[in-house]
């Protein structure tokens, strides 16, 4: 069996977000950017299938930029087999939106015939929540969605789902999309070894218009802006006058 | 120009808050038709009716639309989104596992709640 998993390269989560001066966006130059966390922890699952014995092969696949090439490797060394980087942009603002992507991974799909694709439940730059879901419409496979735990056995997989009001444990049949959520598992680091034979491992780099996909955006950004900031309080000098701003300025009571 | 609020239902029940938030941000964009899913969906329905701002219910009752399940939910939505011009489902897990799907078959206009695609 072989897995597939997608990988985006986007903000580092620990990186305090700078809005652009003119509200088109968030600042990306010059600031660190990572795997989305939640596609670390689909690369870790595929591994753990592959260690396993259930999955002979993990493919990682990342559209976007040039630089998401050292996302790939993050993988490779991780433990992933090969890597294809499908470069769709030039500029690091330029965000690819979920169903070009689901376009473009349901074409890689088309080669590479994987049996699972496992991927993060949403990116953490800009929380869409989609791709995993587009692509198993365009590719008419079932999906499990937000997957806390994971079984694959013959021809179906079992997963678990966290959904608003618990879990939720449904069984798909092969070949199916599985997004994940954070307490699926927790992903390892890439040792100093592993991450010098990733260098050697197979990188395929091809381009969106290699597949016919056009990634002209449809969404349009109206504008960008910080949240308020909380408002600072006021400390009061007796309860009488804490009942009396209750009742006059918040009107709870 | 109508617009298709997807009502949340749980165990046979509308979830009323998640519902009603999402309709009150449905109502600027059209007349607001609210679908619910599942057997006995219809006591469910019942009550999204009583939602202010719902112009017409519509009830799917079947066991195939049971537990949110995407695939066949999908298939429905997308027939119904020939008379309906945007969609609108609540930012809850099952209306986030459902329409991305629904929208990518029928290609369509789609606002989330929480403003995802």
């Amino acid at each position: 069996m072989k897995v597939l998993v997608p990988v985006k390269r986007v903000i580092d989560y620990n990186v305090k977000v700078r809005v652009k001066a003119d509200g088109s966006g968030v600042d990306l130059a010059n600031v660190k950017m990572s795997m989305n966390p939640f596609d670390e922890i689909a690369v870790e699952q595929a591994i753990r299938l592959k260690e396993a014995g259930k999955a002979e092969e993990v493919v990682v696949v990342s559209i976007g930029v040039k630089q998401a090439q050292d996302t790939l490797r993050t993988a490779l060394a991780m433990g992933a087999d090969r890597a294809i980087l499908v470069q769709a942009a030039d500029d690091v603002h330029q965000d690819i939106e979920p169903l070009a992507v689901a376009k473009i991974l349901k074409a890689v799909i088309a080669d590479e015939a994987p049996s699972l694709v496992i991927a993060g439940k949403q990116a953490i730059d800009n929380d869409m929540n989609a791709t995993g879901q587009m692509l198993a419409a365009l590719l008419g496979w079932s999906q499990a969605t937000f997957a806390s735990a994971l079984e694959v056995e013959g021809d179906s997989a079992t997963v678990t789902r966290e959904v608003d009001g618990g879990l939720q444990t449904i069984t798909v049949k092969l070949p199916a999309i599985v997004t994940v959520d954070l307490r699926l598992n927790e992903p390892r680091y890439a040792s100093l070894p592993n991450i010098m034979k990733a260098k050697k491992k197979p990188l395929d780099e091809k381009t969106a218009a290699d597949y016919g996909v056009d990634v002209s955006p449809r969404l349009e950004i109206v504008s960008t802006s910080e949240p308020e900031t909380r408002k600072a309080g006021v400390v009061v000098s007796s309860v009488d006058e804490l009942i009396e701003k209750l009742k006059s300025e918040a009107g709870v009571i | 120009m109508a617009v298709l609020v997807l009502g949340e239902v749980v165990n046979g029940a509308l979830a009323l808050d998640a519902t009603a938030k999402t309709v009150t941000a449905a109502k600027s964009l059209g007349d607001v038709t609210v679908l619910v899913m599942g057997s006995g969906a219809k006591s469910a329905g019942a009550t999204a009716a009583t939602l202010d701002g719902v112009s017409k219910v519509l009830h799917a009752d079947d066991a195939s639309l049971d537990h949110a399940l995407a695939e066949n939910a999908a298939a429905l939505i997308v027939g119904l989104q020939a008379a309906t011009a945007t969609s609108v489902p609540p930012a809850t897990t099952d209306a986030k596992h459902l329409p991305a799907r629904g929208r990518t078959s029928g290609c369509h206009g789609f606002v989330r709640s929480d403003g995802g695609g």
